[in-house]
């Protein structure tokens, strides 16, 4: 009986204090893609990761969320998402057992480069996140000589005040 | 035509047909043309919208004009007086009020001049922004305030250092020290300093206005009248600088120019 009420105390205990035990065990997600697993645009081009998250466990799990993690296969460094997607992470408060829901994300191309993106998913009880496979990501540079229409008023504009700052005192001295 | 507006028609001559200005009047184009290419260049790219592109090239456009007033500033008078041609002027029916009003307005012409060789850009840069109208006439109104800001107190510096290099160097140094902080508002701006030191510099004054124009749309005269308020105080505050500074030499008489 003293076993019992020490043992609960000290569940009491470790919940106050936030102290959790360790797990080791992934939440039981799985992802499931729509989009193909290669795709590819230029800079300023914005493609779309559409997937399925399904709770494949027995349990309702109440807090999920699904956040996206990007890599330079080519410089090997991870990804700052600031400029590549305006939404990095989805939240769900709630995903019963066997239901799905679905993951559409845009994904703005910005630096040129060769990518792999893939989804995590987290649930606060569980240490392990589950990973996704990788969708590859391939971006080219943007060629584009007149952006803006900007390349007529950029060359024309010094080019325009030139003669005329040159014209105007040659006539003027002509005049004289 | 009167002493100012002849010493204006000369200094203009000079400035606009020689050779060397024109070559430096066609670097400056040049460097909108740069800016607005690299900008443009972006927004398709980033996520920079056709309205932060705008405000991105109304302030290089401010900064350039500021740059080049400054540095004009610095010469026009202080060299009258260190070549000597200062007292040659003086000497003839013109007053120094009146050689100060005449450099004062050269300034205040080149940045015009400058202005409106960026309006071909801005015209451009706006397409699809609807803020055409309103970011040529924020930028005329905040650009002539805050390059007036800064150039009256460079020209009474010229007038009181009468050295060409002295009040150059301190005129870059006033243009870094208002104008660093406008690039970096966000990092050194925080605290009460910062935001005292915001509340004064004209430059952050007018990049803030065009802000609140260009990429926030607010037009009205009245969703901008803090800033626009500091703008003016600080530009009248400039006038008076120069004007005691102007007044104070024209009652002690002139003095000998600084060293050897």
């Amino acid at each position: 009986m003293r076993l019992v009420a020490a043992w609960l105390l000290l569940v009491v205990f470790l919940q106050v204090t936030g102290v959790r035990a360790e797990s080791s065990a992934a939440p039981p997600l799985q992802f499931e893609y729509s989009s193909a697993a290669t795709l590819s645009g230029v800079s300023g081009d914005f493609v779309q990761v559409s997937a399925r998250v399904t709770n494949v466990g027995g349990q309702a799990l109440s807090d999920v969320t699904v956040y996206l993690s990007m890599f330079n296969t080519v410089d090997k460094t991870p990804v700052d998402l600031e400029d590549w997607s305006a939404q990095k992470a989805i939240n769900f408060q709630g995903l019963p057992a066997g239901q799905s829901q679905a993951i559409d994300l845009s994904i703005h191309l910005v630096n040129p480069g060769e990518y792999s993106l893939v989804l995590v998913g987290y649930v606060p009880s569980a240490d392990t996140p589950t990973i996704s496979r990788a969708t590859f990501l391939h971006v080219e540079a943007r060629k584009n000589l007149n952006p803006g229409n900007i390349l007529v008023v950029a060359l024309g504009t010094p080019l325009a005040l030139a003669i005329v700052l040159r014209i105007a005192p040659a006539r003027r001295r002509v005049a004289q | 035509m009167n002493g100012v507006a002849l010493i204006w028609s000369k200094d203009m001559r000079e400035m606009l047909f020689s050779r060397k200005a024109t070559l430096s009047l066609v670097l400056g184009t040049l460097l909108y043309s740069l800016a607005s290419y690299l900008i443009l260049t972006n927004t398709g790219i980033t996520l920079l919208t056709q309205a932060e592109a705008l405000w991105a090239f109304s302030k290089t456009a401010i900064l350039v004009g500021l740059l080049v007033v400054l540095v004009e500033s610095s010469a026009s008078l202080a060299s009258e007086f260190e070549s000597g041609t200062a007292d040659l002027l003086l000497v003839a029916p013109l007053s120094l009020r009146e050689l100060v009003l005449a450099k004062v307005g050269v300034a205040l012409t080149l940045w015009a001049a400058l202005y409106l060789v960026s309006i071909p850009y801005v015209i451009v840069i706006a397409t699809g922004t609807g803020a055409t109208f309103a970011c040529l006439a924020y930028s005329a109104v905040v650009g002539t305030l805050a390059v007036g800001a800064l150039a009256l107190p460079v020209t009474a510096l010229g007038l009181a250092f009468r050295s060409v290099r002295n009040t150059l160097v301190t005129s870059l140094l006033v243009l870094l020290a208002f104008a660093v902080p406008a690039f970096f508002a966000g990092t050194l701006s925080a605290g009460g300093v910062g935001t005292v030191l915001k509340r004064l510099d004209p430059v952050q004054n007018a990049f803030a206005i065009l802000d609140n124009v260009i990429v926030d749309n607010n037009f009205s005269v009245g969703s901008n009248a803090g800033d626009l308020t500091s703008l003016v105080v600080f530009f009248l505050g400039s006038c008076v600088v120069l004007a005691v500074v102007v007044l104070h030499i024209e009652r002690t008489g002139p003095v000998p120019p600084a060293g050897p």
